[in-house]
């Protein structure tokens, strides 16, 4: 009755793949209890942390620019920049800390790291994009937002800022394993990177000579293209598809051989 | 009928801060339904290497390991559960990673663990008899054809040890079970056969007796 699936020598695809299901069910479950608590309004934490953020930064910059007149609307420009940030600040802080609170759940075979990063950065995008979208969806109803002009392309900058936040996410995950300094130098890295990742500019505003260099910075993109498709061609942007995809490729083999590597010693 | 447990040439290796260390040397050794394999030790020889890799925690870095059967997760008094979790979140994490009924198997794991209110409690507010105790009886609310015990040591008190003994050792006596322990002891009581892991290398033996005297002689240098 209470017998778990025979492992048997040579296992079928379908029957893994129900495993890893289960597993990840179970650790996303395991996930939402001890970060949010076990009550509803402790579940509502995971919708409104991003959402009071946001509102935060709205406020603060709306009063900054009340003086004068910004060059587009201050709100839609703080909403679209500062969730597309919470997004990989989330996720690089929570891979980092993926392994430690798990470690003792790896005493069983099925649980594997691949399932642990996977139910974490799943939890991290389900959450702020959640957020994000009640957020809009909220500001377009009071009349503060618009609805995005190019709604493709605004969703495929959300989408490729998701796919690069969880890839980067793994990856800082993976090698914290290896190194206590991945994490020393994540915290200042990530500040630096926070001032020249588009979340309080636009490409356009800046000197031509200075566009190549921040153009080097993958979350300029995603960030240019999410802009670009809320206001449309009211706007002058700077982004390409190819290049951020081709960083979230990357990114993403390096994070599934560093999850490969047997040889990480993960049960101390 | 092929052995329900087989461990072909199984290299296990480390890095440690003077170079890779050889923990398990071309380790080979079978194992059928129902027997008990001891495997006798020093502290620091690899037993607990050997459990993990048999329970597919970590991987060898070279040779195979076939599992024909069910086998369970190392058995220990800690370990297997996260800290921040409740006792009864940890019986549901279980239960769903296992594919089972956790109302099924919640009474067995509450009586057995006799933590009363505390089941509702984090794990990380136990002490560490408490612990034990939900740590052994998540372990055995979940039935397996083979179950790796992996140093059993006298935690709480000598009822509950006993308790225990009695679980796994007269109720699962048709199971298959890998004990290892430095203790010859406890290997010479519970056990149908075993084998002696020194520098690396297991060196297999017919009787328990044969091993232990082994293990005496060439490991431990006593004189018997």
């Amino acid at each position: 009755m209470n017998s778990p699936d025979t492992i048997v020598a040579r296992p079928r695809f379908r029957d893994g793949l129900a495993v890893q299901l289960r597993v990840v069910g179970a650790l996303l479950m395991r996930e939402v209890i001890t970060r949010y608590g076990r009550n509803n309004v402790g579940f509502l934490w995971l919708l409104l942390e991003p959402i009071i953020f946001t509102l935060g930064v709205v406020v603060l910059w709306n009063l900054m620019h009340s003086m004068h007149s910004f060059r587009v609307d201050v709100t839609a420009f703080i909403v679209t920049g500062y969730s597309s940030l919470l997004l990989w600040r989330n996720c690089s802080f929570r891979g980092i800390k993926a392994i430690e609170p798990n470690r003792s759940l790896l005493h069983h075979r099925q649980v594997k790291i691949q399932d642990i990063f996977f139910a974490r950065m799943s939890l991290e995008l389900a959450g702020v994009t959640a957020s994000f979208f009640l957020l809009m969806g909220a500001m377009v109803g009071l009349g503060l937002m618009k609805l995005p002009r190019d709604p493709l392309l605004f969703l495929g900058g959300w989408l490729l800022m998701g796919w690069f936040s969880a890839s980067l996410g793994t990856t800082l995950g993976c090698l914290s394993e290896h190194s206590e300094m991945v994490e020393r130098l994540w915290h200042p890295v990530s500040y630096f990177l926070l001032a020249v990742s588009g979340t309080f500019y636009m490409v356009d505003w800046i000197p031509p000579n200075f566009r190549e260099v921040v153009l080097w910075v993958p979350m300029v993109h995603p960030i240019e293209m999410m802009r670009g498709g809320y206001w449309g061609s009211a706007v002058a942007t700077h982004f390409s598809v190819a290049y951020i995809a081709v960083v979230c490729l990357a990114m993403t083999l390096v994070a599934l051989l560093l999850m490969a590597d047997r040889r990480m010693k993960l049960l101390a | 009928m092929k052995p329900a447990i087989v461990l072909e040439d199984v290299v296990k290796r480390y890095r440690s801060r003077n170079g890779w260390h050889t923990v398990l040397d071309r380790v080979s050794v079978s194992l059928e339904r129902g027997e008990r394999l001891g495997i006798l030790g020093k502290n620091g020889s690899g037993k607990s290497t050997l459990i993990r890799l048999v329970s597919g925690q970590e991987y060898a870095d070279s040779g195979r390991i076939t599992r024909g059967m069910r086998v369970s997760w190392p058995l220990a008094f800690s370990g297997a559960f996260q800290g921040s979790l409740t006792g009864a979140d940890n019986l549901r994490f279980i239960s769903r990673i296992y594919g089972i009924d956790h109302q099924a198997i919640r009474p067995f794991v509450e009586d057995f663990a006799e933590l009363g209110s505390y089941f509702r409690e984090p794990v990380k507010t136990y002490s560490s008899g408490m612990q034990a105790r939900l740590a052994f009886a998540l372990s055995l609310a979940i039935e397996f054809d083979c179950y790796l015990v992996d140093e059993i040591i006298a935690v709480g008190d000598a009822r509950f040890h006993e308790k225990c003994m009695h679980e796994l050792f007269e109720k699962r006596r048709d199971r298959a079970f890998i004990l290892v322990s430095h203790d010859p002891g406890f290997i010479m009581a519970h056990c149908t056969r075993a084998a002696v892991l020194d520098g690396g290398r297991l060196a297999d033996f017919a009787s328990v007796d044969a091993a232990y005297q082994h293990y005496l002689n060439n490991v431990l240098h006593m004189a018997a």
